[in-house]
């Protein structure tokens, strides 16, 4: 079966689709044989399907590849259905992606669908001049008319807390949210070895700051372990604070994909 | 002597000289008056006065700073004096006077220039050389990039980050703090090894298909190399497991540079199989962390597994 990735930015909200990765996944691995049943589920689909947040099943530690490998090698191994268009549509983040590649030659198994150009071009001509409005900020102090106060007034608290060298885990977090995404203390606790005290501190700090918010929480409810994302507005700050802090420049990597793939 | 001090006594030589020192000067004071406004608009917007930006303040500002020092210098240099010169003969008419005085001022710029020249090359003053050179090596590296500010070089067998580079010094900062100033006019002389430019060369190919030739080198990472040592007994389902660990532990840890492939060799001693790990991190100065990242995983998986390590030998 032909697949091609369709790259998404920021977590809008929790795929509950019956064809969100992860279900999709957790349902196959539960039955006998992994191939079949997502075949099944598959050919139970609409004539408009498409995989849902394939970057669900993706973090960035020993063996958080797996899941993800596993199931797209799946679906990828399957014989195509007969009147379902061609290729099936995987919808992924964007930064996941870009790190999948470069780690693991992801773009073999998945490659960028071709309907997903301009839209891709425009996310990263997005990110590129709000990282060049900060530039400029961060170097003359002046406001330019693409910056407001209050994100120029976000800005500094997030430089306030990452700008200092013994920020490092504050620079893990931010990177660890960036690649694997929504992400709760317990996961920074145990991925980054830090202490659950300090990860959901450093949490609550970045979301006081607007720079993380809450995802898939319902209205009201009180979840004992919350789920953090970068918020949608602030990831070309984040993209910048990394890349001047940490050395990560996940844009510049995607740019170099996207050029290496376009020529 | 006397018509040494004719040539050189007139107005057109002195306005020359002043021109020179004047333009320098002026030139300074404008380029400080700038930098200052800067710093009072950045504290006024609640910026401290140390700049986030490595990278990205580089090359736009100082590839402008060094056009218009070039710029500076040859009007001031070269284009003065011709002009200085045009001036003299339409001031001084076409009398006999007028016209010695012109030929005077016209030799008396040119001694000068000459004689500014020739002290630079003829080795003169050693603080003219060194800002001469220093200078010219600066503006010519804003443009053909022998290393940038930022970059991780080795100049004289001294490693570290190229922190400054103006006309008297380029300032390393080594890898466990030091700062170390190298005379810029040195530098046309050295061997400079940009550590960007070795990642290129040396990855290239190592990549597969297309994208290998097309991956952006991100500019700061930076090789990092770890040796695990496995017991000869070790079996070859241990020597996967091990493998395995350290491939999945270097991708997971928030210092690497996707961007670069992990590899991994064995060889083989009497004491021991190595497992030589190379990857690239995001910075040089993550390097530490991104071995104890490694390693820490790696010894606890060991132990979990129970994978033999290889033990020290004791001395006979």
């Amino acid at each position: 079966m032909q697949l091609a990735a369709k790259l998404t930015i920021g977590w809008a909200d929790i795929p509950r689709s019956q064809f969100a990765a992860a279900e999709l996944h957790s349902r196959a691995i539960a039955a006998p044989h992994y191939d079949a049943s997502l075949y099944y589920q598959l050919r139970k689909a609409g004539r408009r399907t498409r995989i849902l947040g394939v970057d669900q099943l993706f973090r960035q530690t020993c063996g958080g590849f797996n899941p993800v490998q596993q199931l797209i090698g799946a679906l990828v191994s399957l014989p195509a259905i007969a009147s379902r268009p061609s290729p099936l549509l995987c919808e992924i983040d964007l930064f996941a992606y870009t790190f999948l590649v470069g780690t693991h030659n992801f773009d073999r198994l998945l490659p960028i669908a071709e309907t997903n150009d301009i839209e891709l071009a425009e996310i990263q001509q997005g990110c590129a001049e709000a990282i060049r409005t900060l530039e400029n900020f961060e170097l003359t102090g002046s406001l330019p008319a693409s910056m407001s106060e209050l994100d120029a007034h976000q800005y500094l608290a997030l430089r306030r807390i990452i700008a200092r060298p013994s920020a490092r885990d504050e620079w893990r977090v931010l990177a660890r949210l960036l690649v694997s995404g929504p992400s709760t203390a317990s996961n920074l606790e145990r991925e980054l070895t830090l202490s659950y005290t300090f990860a959901a501190q450093t949490l609550q700090l970045f979301e006081s700051i607007g720079i993380f918010t809450r995802w898939g929480e319902e209205p009201g409810k009180n979840a004992e372990e919350p789920l953090f994302v970068i918020d949608k507005v602030a990831i070309p700050l984040v993209l910048f604070c990394l890349r001047e802090t940490l050395g990560l420049d996940l844009l510049g990597n995607l740019s170099a994909l996207l050029e290496a793939l376009y020529d | 002597m006397i018509s040494l001090a004719h040539l050189l006594i007139n107005p057109y030589v002195a306005a020359y000289v002043l021109i020179l020192v004047g333009s320098q000067a002026f030139y300074r004071q404008w380029q400080q008056h700038k930098r200052d406004r800067i710093h009072t608009q950045r504290l006024t917007r609640g910026l401290p006065s140390k700049i986030l930006l490595n990278r990205t303040e580089q090359l736009t500002q100082r590839r402008r700073a060094a056009l218009g020092e070039t710029l500076l210098l040859f009007t001031t240099v070269i284009v003065a004096p011709i002009v200085l010169i045009g001036i003299a003969r339409v001031a001084n008419g076409s009398t006999e006077i007028g016209r010695q005085n012109s030929v005077n001022a016209q030799n008396g710029l040119g001694f000068v220039v000459l004689c500014a020249i020739g002290l630079v090359l003829l080795g003169g003053l050693p603080a003219i050389v060194a800002l001469v050179s220093g200078l010219a090596y600066k503006i010519v590296a804003a443009f053909s990039v022998p290393f940038q500010i930022g970059d991780y070089v080795t100049i004289k067998g001294i490693s570290g980050r190229v922190t400054l580079l103006n006309a008297f010094f380029v300032q390393l900062k080594t890898v466990n703090g030091q700062r170390v100033n190298v005379p810029t006019h040195t530098l046309w002389r050295e061997p400079i090894v940009t550590l960007c430019a070795q990642l290129c060369h040396q990855s290239s190919g190592q990549l597969s298909g297309q994208l290998a030739e097309k991956k952006a080198v991100n500019w700061q990472a930076s090789l990092c190399e770890m040796v695990f040592y496995l017991s000869p007994t070790a079996t070859s389902e241990q020597h996967a497991l091990a493998e395995n660990i350290i491939r999945e532990t270097a991708r997971s840890s928030a210092y690497i540079e996707p961007s670069w492939p992990v590899e991994i060799y064995y060889a083989q001693s009497p004491e021991a199989i190595a497992l030589t790990t190379t990857a690239y991190v995001t910075a040089i100065e993550h390097s530490a962390a991104f071995r104890s990242d490694i390693t820490r995983q790696f010894l606890a998986f060991a132990d979990r597994k129970q994978i033999p390590l290889a033990i020290a030998r004791a001395p006979l």
